[in-house]
């Protein structure tokens, strides 16, 4: 399922493609097998509308200690949960935290750095699955360095 | 006629190139006027060259083909794909295993990745659904239709 609650409007065009070369279609019997992927013809769904404060505009937050507070509805004020996003226990007293689009939905998780360790949360719930769902990386770093994160590429 | 030179094994089967071809596909020799190859019979046959994809509205009634419409920023959608999944869904008579293969990454493994576009051009690897985000890539098939 799809919440369009939080995307932005505009047209988004959608395909499905199989993924293997071994999807083999129409193969017939006795005859040398050839492999082939299928894709579908693209459509399309178009958002429209939308509420100004579940836009992709950036929103402040605040971290201490593996607790991190997020002002979800981007009113500047700490509504609580639902309206924000209360996340406890992701992280501890020394760690870095991280924000970033780990899984390249759009959105912004969050994620935690200590001397080369990384905890990314990956499905973006708030809490640490393991790796997976998450995402852990480990000696990518050392005591005492800086974490930096970017779309390199 | 299509040209498998250099993808004689492998090629994606699109419907741009085979809607409207279906049936019986032989081997041709342009050195002898594009005619059937003797002795060779056909090589595939083309039943369905498609994968159709719609996306459906699950809170309107029997979850209503909402597909090329504009829908308000908050619908839920879910995607169907209703077709040409049988090889899927009965492995042994028409390939192997391509799910929890060894060997094959997160990324690799499954049978479908559901393409999501932005206008930006970014490509959409998950979607939300509430607070949960939900991946698009290496789809495990289950059923027919498949939602």
């Amino acid at each position: 399922m799809w919440n369009t609650s939080t995307y932005p409007p505009g047209t988004y065009t959608v395909s499905v493609e199989s993924k293997l070369n071994n999807m083999q279609f129409n193969y017939l019997s006795g005859s040398s097998p050839y492999y082939g992927r299928t894709v579908s013809q693209p459509t399309t769904i178009t958002l429209v509308g939308g509420n100004p404060s579940t836009s992709t505009a950036t929103k402040i937050g605040i971290y201490k200690d593996g607790i991190w507070y997020l002002d979800v509805n981007g009113n500047g004020v700490w509504d609580g949960a639902p309206s924000d996003t209360l996340v406890t226990a992701f992280g501890m007293p020394g760690w870095t935290p991280l924000v970033g689009d780990w899984n390249g939905d759009t959105k912004t998780e969050i994620g935690i750095y200590k001397d080369g360790t990384w905890y990314l949360d990956m499905n973006g719930n708030g809490a640490w699955n393991g790796d997976p769902p998450d995402k852990l990386v480990t000696y990518f770093g050392m005591p005492g360095w800086t974490p930096v994160i970017g779309k390199w590429s | 006629m299509i040209d498998l030179t250099g993808r004689a094994t492998y090629f994606t089967v699109s419907q741009f190139e085979f809607e409207g071809h279906e049936g019986n596909w032989y081997l041709v020799a342009n050195t002898m006027n594009n005619i059937a190859k003797p002795g060779v019979g056909a090589v595939f046959n083309v039943k369905s060259p498609r994968l159709n994809l719609t996306i459906r509205n699950p809170d309107q009634y029997d979850g209503a083909d909402v597909s090329g419409t504009s829908v308000p920023i908050g619908t839920r959608l879910q995607f169907q794909i209703d077709n040409n999944l049988y090889p899927v869904l009965v492995p042994f008579s028409f390939r192997g295993p391509v799910y929890h293969q060894t060997g094959y990454g997160a990324n690799s493994d499954g049978y479908l990745d559901i393409k999501v576009k932005c206008e930006n051009g970014t490509t959409l690897t998950r979607l939300y659904d509430n607070q949960l985000s939900w991946t698009l890539i290496a789809l495990n098939v289950t059923t027919q239709p498949y939602t």
